[in-house]
């Protein structure tokens, strides 16, 4: 079922033409005539630096995991990046509206929500699994979990100056509903023959004002304990970030187009911070007697080096604090030059780049080509590399009666699992679905 | 017009689904971990003293007559004999003028120390240190004074004269008054010639003046002289059998995890004057026998490392040895292992320092630490 939703989207991308609000120019409006009014636009992005097959392989008639032994450590291993990242981001547009204001500007209104969520983990941990601990000492500081959902709340405006180039801005509050970063300042682990040693700096920072988890007698964070009553949405942080976007049209035919999107980030609200802090050596169990070596002794004996172990991953409760963090930036550039003896095609050429706090930067460089059909339909094929690959996708928009649809389909080569999508390899792949209204 | 469709579907292939990698035919999660090496630190152990190993055991009801251990843990045999002994009354009687000072002439003696270390060297124990020592009782509230002549030799084994092992002369030592145990004489002999003969010549006491008066039993305390004999015990010689030492019921379930190789290490830290060997290590699995009942089999699949030698030290510099077993799986994987059979041997020291047997000399397994190679499979995470 979900292969064929995506084959439908897929199959309206080529025969439609789009991009996303959120993603788009705020000087692209400059010149429109009349407003619109868009409702329901969802756009979803996955990007991951690796994918299925650097997990699974397969073997004979079956599928192995790359722990199994008939996987070489090599095989397995230079499959892995450094940092093993899987990161996730779903824009919805509740509601735009545009309008021709009163002066040469174009104003808009937008109301939306962004949910991204994401995983780092470093190469190392695999490649103690795999191998075993001969390549001591390991830096582990890169491993990290995240999750965040924000509204936004936008009011944009786009000015043209003079007939060829125009200016936008959009300004964005953007507040914030819940958080979760779970990251690590220090994460250090030495294995030895006589020793395995961990240092441990890290913060869990978890938002919602209204449900405090409690702490026990020891001030660790309990997870089991709770109290206020919880209001999910609730605001947890506050936020300002600004797009601004300029469109230059050098010469009949050719548009050059830059834009800065999401420039800000968030005051989060943490009020159930806690950090892990300190440093545990085992050196085995020390100083055994001949009364301990036994099932219950020995027990005993490991659990209480467990909870050693706890006492510096868990974390402990710290106050509650607020934190800056800055939202995924994302830099655009475009240049589309219509053809000369064909001026419903044009040749196009984009740019991508999206720095994050969070995980390694995404970029990525595409040429593609466009149809426009004014008042019809509008669709491209546009095609390239990026930080993981070779990359495709398709756009597109039909119009009917003063409503466009479009879509948009982005993604990588190198297959997918069979029934389920998950990409086979390090793959950026995005959807778009929307709907606009055009106030003629 | 089908040609551009099959242009704009292209991307469509790029994005197909891999049969290979059909998940609905199962994932075997079945994993081989830490397939080049993994270090685990493990345990330290002791130290470990004779005293704790033996627990509630006393040495001295079980061993009592042939050695025993002195309150400073050391393993010794003991001699105490007197020498002369003489009421004060009497020797009063004897004298000629009470109110003058009294000589004593006491009849030359040989007494035969050693000989109370014959059970022990049955044993291969043999005297690293003797003391000997001479003392008298002076019960008088005045001092009294001892001379003569005291040889210490030990008796050839052929027709050789004696080795003189010490010879003192003393005139006149004084022993305080009120004296429990005035010690005229302390002799350490080290090394191993047995101080098998003690000859005391020319041994006269010296009584104050009316020494009758200042006996405040009134003459019923009696003056002695004699000597005490300590040897403490070392092994001179490697006990002639192998001690063997099951350990049963171990109860390891190794077979699951596939390991070919084990390898266990340690520092020996140890103060005990023995050189210790394990001789041989035999793994035991669950087997039966030839009329089918269930018992512990010799795996015969399986080569530990045999001849660890863990050297013999002392209290004071413990001597430490690298050990290393490595357990091997000839063929295939590490079995079930359902016991051990450890094959101990206890050898004499060597090196030179102190030598003396102690009950509270301890042995450390130090950093005890597995290397597993080939890696360890699991069914999964």
């Amino acid at each position: 079922m979900k292969k064929i939703v995506i084959l439908s989207i897929v199959v309206l991308a080529f025969c439609t033409g789009a991009r996303a609000q959120s993603t788009a120019n705020p000087a692209e409006t400059a010149y429109l005539d009349s407003g619109f009014v868009r409702v329901g636009e969802i756009q979803s992005i996955s990007r991951n630096n690796v994918g299925a097959s650097s997990f699974l392989f397969p073997s004979g008639d079956k599928l192995v995991t790359g722990l199994h032994s008939s996987i070489s450590n090599e095989e397995f291993l230079n499959r892995l990046k450094a940092v093993n990242s899987l990161y996730s981001q779903i824009d919805y547009n509740l509601f735009s509206y545009g309008w021709k204001g009163n002066t040469r500007g174009f104003h808009t209104l937008e109301v939306g929500a962004r949910v991204n969520y994401g995983l780092s983990v470093p190469k190392e941990i695999f490649q103690i699994l795999k191998t075993g601990t001969s390549q001591s000492p390991y830096d582990l500081s890169s491993l990290r979990a995240f999750g965040n959902v924000y509204g936004e709340i936008a009011y944009g405006y786009s000015l043209p100056l003079g007939d060829k180039f125009s200016i936008g801005a959009r300004v964005k509050l953007l507040v914030g509903l819940n958080s979760v970063d779970v990251s690590a300042r220090n994460f250090a682990l030495t294995t030895t023959e006589e020793q395995y040693k961990l240092d441990l700096d890290a913060d869990i920072d978890l938002t919602n004002r209204n449900k405090k988890i409690g702490t026990d007698s020891d001030g660790y964070l309990d997870y089991t304990s709770f109290t206020g009553k919880g209001k999910l949405g609730f605001p947890t942080g506050a936020g300002l970030a600004m797009d601004l976007g300029a469109v230059w049209k050098p010469f009949c035919g050719f548009t050059l187009s830059a834009s800065v999107l999401d420039l800000g980030g968030i005051f989060w609200y943490y009020g159930n911070a806690g950090t892990s802090s300190g440093s545990y050596s085992f050196e085995g169990l020390k100083n055994l007697t001949t009364e301990e070596l036994d099932q219950e002794h020995l027990s005993s004996r490991l659990k209480d080096a467990g909870e050693d172990v706890l006492k510096v991953i868990r974390p402990k409760a710290v106050d509650r604090c607020y934190k800056f963090k800055a939202i995924p930036l994302t830099a655009n550039m475009k240049a589309s030059y219509a053809l000369p003896f064909w001026e419903r095609l044009s040749v196009d050429a984009t740019g991508l780049y999206t720095g994050y706090n969070y995980c390694a930067p995404y970029w990525e460089a595409r040429g593609g080509l466009s149809l426009d059909y004014p008042e019809i339909a509008h669709f491209g094929i546009n095609a390239g590399s990026g930080a993981y690959g070779f990359v495709y996708g398709a756009a597109g928009s039909v119009e009917f009666q003063s409503f466009r649809l479009y879509a948009a389909y982005e993604n990588g080569v190198g297959g997918v699992i069979p029934y389920e999508g998950t990409p086979l390899k390090a793959n950026n792949k995005t959807l778009l679905l929307g709907l606009v209204y055009l106030i003629k | 017009m089908k040609k551009f469709t099959i242009l704009l579907a292209l991307p469509l292939l790029w994005s197909c689904a891999n049969m290979d990698y059909d998940t609905s035919r199962g994932i075997d999660k079945e994993m081989t971990l830490f397939t080049d090496e993994i270090s685990i630190p493990i345990a330290g152990i002791g130290p470990l003293s004779p005293k704790q190993l033996l627990g509630d055991v006393d040495l001295g009801s079980t061993l009592g007559n042939i050695f025993k251990e002195d309150e400073n843990g050391y393993l010794v045999v003991e001699k105490e004999e007197t020498i002369y002994s003489n009421p004060v009354l009497l020797l009063y009687m004897s004298s000629l003028d009470p109110s003058q000072p009294l000589d004593v002439n006491i009849v030359d003696f040989t007494g035969y120390p050693g000989a109370s270390t014959e059970s022990p060297a049955n044993m291969g124990l043999s005297p690293a240190l003797q003391e000997f020592s001479l003392y008298a009782l002076n019960p008088l509230t005045d001092e009294i004074a001892v001379s003569g002549k005291v040889t210490l030799s030990a008796q050839a084994k052929d027709d050789s004269p004696a080795q003189i092992l010490s010879s003192e002369n003393f005139d006149r030592a004084s022993v305080p008054a009120e004296s429990n145990d005035g010690e005229l004489l302390h002799t350490e002999i080290d090394g191993q010639s047995i101080l098998d003969v003690c000859s005391l010549e020319d041994m006269a006491l010296h009584l104050p003046a009316s020494f009758l008066e200042k006996d405040p039993l009134g003459g019923f305390s009696s003056i002695t002289l004699g000597y005490r004999y300590k040897a403490y015990l070392s092994l001179v010689k490697d006990f002639p059998m192998q001690i063997p030492i099951p350990i049963n019921d171990l109860d390891l379930p190794l077979a699951q995890y596939r390991v070919k190789e084990v390898l266990l290490s340690t520092e020996v830290s140890n103060e005990i004057p023995l050189t210790l060997v394990l001789e041989s290590v035999d793994v035991m699995v669950k087997g039966t026998d030839e009329e089918g009942n269930a018992k512990n089999v010799v795996c015969e699949d399986v080569s530990v490392t045999p001849g660890l030698t863990v050297a013999s030290g002392s209290s004071a510099s413990p001597v430490v040895s690298s050990l290393a077993i490595s357990i091997k799986a000839l063929e295939g994987t590490i079995p079930d292992i359902a016991g051990l059979q450890l094959n101990l041997s206890v050898k004499a020291p060597t090196g030179e320092g102190d030598k003396r047997l102690n009950m509270n000399q301890s042995i450390c397994f130090n950093n005890i630490r597995a290397a597993v190679g080939g890696g360890i499979t699991i069914r999964s995470l």
